[in-house]
């Protein structure tokens, strides 16, 4: 391939790694493979999820102590499992809520991914394509609200809590999908109100002589970024001068209720994440960061830790949407952007594992309490079933009833599809 | 920021009244608007005489200043030489794909991007007012070269090169960043040559406050793999990380070479052994310490709580950058390729330009980088290159540029090579680049109006039409509401090494945990004490290269797109919900408004509505207004008295004028 690559131009390079990517050649080539074995799968069904909560685990969550553990097998390292409310199922002992509600959890344990950087993980994750220099991919969220149109009139179709700053949030998509960012849940959304001394005209009319002053700048540069920004102003005015505004608000929830998600940012991130999806929030994504331990993993502060804030504030997320009768239009998907090693390193630590991982879907229609694929003995490699981020995706995309083989085409004319050339996994529906 | 602040709206509405009428006595102001000779940068002068004189100065507290290094009068003419070398492979590639140039910028423009692309804030009323009014014909120069002396230059570089270094106050688990990062700031400044900083930053052993560059090494401590990784896309502009697990599927490297390059580094290590005669003289100071400290008679509750810090301040003395020129680096065991064995041990060797030779003795990295900065390098100055002219016009020559190939072609190859060149020619002289930039034509035309997808090639009509970076908004937003945003600068990293550095080969066990005490006492708890007269509804009224890295989730700058330091140059210029709620309400909005603020100030020194309504345009977008906004903006003020004002200012800073960079 190299060779081929060093006699095209730029442009044309491009293009070809743009084909590449398309056809699955640079993602993998045994997937394809695979795909291609299988005999003219049926159409999954799917479509029955409305609303997408994703949990996004940033830094890499070790497969090996949290969903597919390796009992007896010399790389298990210290986490032992305990036993869920599925019979014969396993999960880590650092997530005991999640094994009370494991009939809920599809967990994929043969997830692998092409790269073992972190920002080009990330990327694949979130888009199904190749992070490139020509083009930005769109988020899910941004995807949903294109196929479907935007659903709210105040509220965000998509919100973001705690993600980084480059996210690909919507992409080459229109930039007024954009999601709303929520720095800290337990501010909610912040400066909602008005400095006190200004005058008592409403505010529309402020917002007039904002447009009044700014006519010039905006009639000379008509560029996406600055018409996206005169959305942002529109969709900031009508958000101030409505009831909904409650919806980012965590003080109307009980004490003893936000105490059970845990006064973590993660616990408090989720518990915001079912109130939006409560008021018709489409897309809700939470980032909870800290996964790259390469250090003294079992240590007080790393993975008990850490797992255990995924434990108890996915667990009562779980449990009220369930109980609320929420959780079969929600699709919740819980995943990271690849694995740890499963040798532990000489410093106590897991590195970075592209070769295999695990990630869960929940709710929307997926069917709970079973593993979806197969690690090796030791965890290292897909042994059954490999699921690319593009599968997961597509398997997503499915249940959200998005169609996985339109092809929509980006301002200079290429084509892109939500999960890129993924395959819906039938079996979890 | 001076004074009390008042928040009843009645006060403040009788203020803005008075204010007007006040402003009779600074009729001097047509003074300087007769155009005085641009020397230097215009006077700051004391803030209008209405307001009292603070009745004691209380002394600064301690801060860390740089000392910047001004640029060389006597090479401006040979900048000037290059920069119109660089024009006309500029326009070669107008010409040949019949690109129409945009118009050249227009004075106010030209002042306002150079602030903010140079010192990374807009210029105050007063430097507003004197550019504009100034007639020399080498005005333009002059500021460039006023603005590159400042300490602004620093501040505004520091905040791009954090993004890139990815640069955290707590670098580790164990290191505290600040001594490097006022190294970083202090480089900047005295325009360090860029080979040199590099070559500090690869090549640095120690402790971090003994020699500071080795933050670098220790922001990535225990990954040495990812720390080759992101040192060759830093610095040579070429992604290898691919290579780390498998040979990587869009470029040419093997798995196995990037272990051979990784094999450079794989031996320096960011903590010391407490078995190392180089650094210990006796037993394990761990060891030592930890007994002595069962001995020390605490009573349970202090031993229990003493532990953790005790245990603590010897892994920061322990924190020693250094190299284990014997340790080297393995493939790893599933190795899959025919060209070695898994596991089989790997020798350093480069993966382009000249080997790289290990002489005697020497630690492998020091050839490393010896080999990286040298001019001989295929893409160490091309990388610098293209990266300042990145910052400067919004689109690189070689876009993305942390990511070429072989294959990789600029947009201009002639100009391409001539900047590499330049680059070169100026020993690695960032300033002196930049300087030669900023004094093209290309760079002094329009932004471009249009959009400019990712996917076409753009030939440089002019800069690209750049939204504000997160930093330059928040220090932007500081030059409306605070009188002097420099005052505050972070704390000397110095004050706080001098106390927790700890001899281990002699130390006691009582005198660790006195140096814990001590800075305790002298250094954290007073910390609300040193912020107290600069915060704000709790925000700090700093520029952001003064401010926490990262800054938390909520902050103005992580909303406006600042990164989190988690991934290299992970900061976003995109819009969202949230920035707008800033503009409209913010604290620094809310601030803004108040008297006592910047801006305040300004209007209440003129005479008349109209002077006013200029001096808040001046203020604000660096201009004045035409007739129609003038006509808006002083019915407005008359319609609904002192308000007016308020609604004028809060409308002009939500304008994407205001926003962008033209």
């Amino acid at each position: 391939m190299r060779d081929i690559l060093s006699k095209l131009d730029g442009l044309g390079r491009r293009q070809f790694l743009e084909y590449a990517a398309r056809s699955a050649l640079g993602v993998s080539v045994l997937p394809m493979f695979n795909n291609s074995l299988e005999a003219a799968p049926s159409q999954p069904k799917g479509g029955k999820a409305k609303r997408l909560i994703y949990l996004y685990m940033a830094g890499a969550m070790s497969h090996l102590d949290t969903f597919d553990l390796k009992p007896g097998h010399k790389n298990q390292g210290e986490t032992k499992g305990i036993k869920t409310n599925v019979p014969g199922m396993q999960i880590s002992e650092f997530l005991p809520t999640l094994a009370e509600v494991f009939d809920k959890m599809a967990v994929i344990n043969s997830m692998h991914t092409e790269t073992g950087a972190h920002e080009q993980g990330e990327y694949i994750m979130r888009t199904s394509y190749k992070e490139i220099a020509s083009t930005r991919h769109p988020s899910m969220g941004p995807w949903i609200q294109k196929f479907k149109g935007r659903q709210n009139k105040n509220l965000p179709d998509t919100v973001l809590i705690s993600a980084p700053a480059r996210h690909p949030n919507a992409g080459f998509l229109d930039p007024s999908f954009s999601p709303l960012p929520i720095g800290d849940p337990n501010r909610g959304l912040e400066n909602t109100q008005s400095p006190a001394y200004l005058s008592e005209n409403s505010f529309e009319k402020r917002i007039d002589l904002i447009n009044k002053f700014d006519k010039k700048f905006q009639n000379k540069f008509k560029t996406k970024e600055v018409l996206a920004y005169t959305d942002f102003y529109s969709q900031a005015t009508s958000l101030l001068s409505s009831d909904e505004l409650k919806a980012f608000d965590l003080n109307e929830e009980k004490a003893e209720d936000r105490d059970k998600y845990g006064r973590s940012s993660f616990g408090q991130g989720c518990m915001l994440a079912r109130r939006l999806v409560e008021n018709n929030v489409r897309c809700v994504e939470v980032n909870f960061g800290g996964w790259d331990m390469h250090r003294d993993i079992y240590d007080d502060g790393i993975l008990p830790t850490r797992a255990g804030i995924l434990d108890k504030a996915l667990g009562n997320l779980l449990k009220d949407l369930s109980d609320r009768g929420l959780l079969d239009e929600t699709i919740i998907v819980l995943t990271t952007e690849f694995g740890r090693t499963p040798v532990i390193n000489q410093n106590g630590g897991r590195d970075h594992h592209p070769g295999a991982f695990s990630a869960a879907l929940m709710g929307g229609g997926i069917k709970g309490g079973q593993f979806y694929g197969k690690s090796d003995a030791g965890g290292h490699s897909v042994d059954s079933d490999g699921v690319l981020p593009a599968d997961l995706n597509a398997t997503v995309a499915t249940a959200l009833g998005l169609p996985v083989d339109k092809e929509i085409f980006s301002s200079d004319g290429r084509p892109f599809k939500v999960a890129h050339n993924g395959k819906a996994i039938s079996k979890l529906f | 920021m001076s004074g009390k602040r008042i928040s009843g709206a009645s006060q403040i509405s009788r203020r803005w009244k008075a204010g007007t009428l006040f402003g009779v006595v600074v009729a001097f102001a047509i003074l300087i608007f007769s155009g005085l000779p641009d020397s230097d940068a215009a006077p700051r002068r004391k803030p209008a005489g209405k307001k009292p004189e603070p009745k004691k100065e209380e002394p600064l507290p301690p801060r860390f200043t740089v000392k910047s290094q001004p640029v060389d009068p006597a090479k401006l003419t040979t900048a000037l030489t290059s920069a119109e070398q660089i024009d006309r492979l500029v326009e070669a590639n107008y010409t040949k794909y019949k690109v129409t140039p945009n118009p050249m910028t227009t004075d106010e423009q030209f002042l306002r991007r150079a602030y903010l692309d140079i010192t990374g804030a807009i210029p105050t009323y007063r430097e507003t007012r004197y550019f504009l009014a100034s007639r020399h014909p080498d005005k333009r120069k002059r500021l460039i070269d006023r603005l590159l002396d400042s300490d602004g230059y620093a501040s505004h570089n520091f905040n791009y090169w954090a993004d890139v270094f990815r640069y955290t106050d707590r670098l580790n688990g164990n290191v505290d960043g600040s001594p490097y990062r006022q190294w970083i700031k202090q480089c900047l400044a005295e325009n360090k040559p860029w080979d040199k900083m590099v070559q500090e930053m690869i090549t640095a052993e120690g402790l971090i406050w003994e020699n500071p560059a080795t933050g670098y090494l220790q922001r990535d401590s225990g990954m040495p793999l990812d720390n080759m990784n992101n040192t060759v896309r830093i610095f040579l502009g070429t992604r290898i990380g691919c290579a780390q697990c498998h040979d990587h599927p869009f470029d040419r490297w093997k798995q196995k070479e990037f272990y051979e390059m990784a094999a450079f580094t794989f031996g320096s290590l960011t903590r010391a052994n407490g078995n190392d005669k180089r650094f210990y003289t006796g037993n394990d100071p761990n060891r030592r310490l930890r007994k002595e400290y069962e001995e020390l008679g605490q009573e349970e509750k202090d031993r229990r709580r003493n532990q953790g810090r005790f245990n603590r301040m010897i892994r920061v003395n322990m924190m020693v950058v250094n190299d284990q020129n014997n340790r080297k680096i393995q493939l790893p065991h599933d190795y899959a390729y025919s060209d070695a064995k898994p596991k089989s041990v790997v020798e350093p060797k480069t993966i382009f330009g000249k080997p790289a030779d290990i002489k005697k003795g020497e630690a492998p990295r020091q050839a490393f980088a010896r080999w990286m900065v040298s001019k001989d390098n295929p893409r160490f100055a091309l990388t610098i290159a293209n990266r300042l002219w990145t910052q400067t016009f919004g689109r690189g020559q070689i876009e993305p540029v942390d990511d070429m190939m072989d294959d990789t072609v600029a947009e201009n190859p002639e100009l391409m090579k001539f900047l590499e060149s330049e680059m070169k020619r100026l020993n690695f002289d960032m300033k002196e680049y930049l300087r030669i930039i900023y004094n093209t034509k290309t760079y002094q035309r329009q932004a471009t109006s249009e959009d400019i997808p990712l996917s076409k090639i753009y030939h440089f009509p002019g800069p690209v039409l750049r939204r504000m970076t997160a930093e330059q908004a928040w220090d932007s937003f500081l030059t409306l509401a605070v009188v002097d945003p420099e005052e505050y600068r972070e704390f000397p990293s110095k004050l706080e090494s001098d106390i927790i550095a700890v001899n281990l080969n002699t130390a006691t066990a009582q005198e660790v945990l006195d140096a814990d005490q001590k800075k305790r006492d002298e250094i954290d708890k007073n910390r609300y004490k040193r912020e107290k007269k600069y915060k704000y509804k709790g925000q700090l009224l700093a520029r952001a290269s003064e401010l926490p890295s990262p800054v938390p989730a909520s902050h103005f700058l992580r909303t406006f797109g600042q990164s989190d330091r988690e991934l290299i140059s992970a900061s976003s210029d995109s819009g969202s919900v949230p920035q707008i709620l800033f503009m409209f309400n913010g604290p620094v909005t809310h601030m803004m408004l108040e008297k006592g603020s910047t801006i305040y100030n300004n209007v209440i020194e003129q005479k008349t509505i109209k002077e006013g309504v200029d001096a808040i345009f001046m203020t604000i977008l660096s201009r004045r207004p035409d007739s129609d906004e003038s006509a808006i903006a002083v019915s407005e003020i008359e319609k609904n008295g002192p308000a007016g004002y308020g609604n004028v200012i809060w409308s002009l800073v939500n304008t994407r004028e205001f926003l962008f960079i033209q």
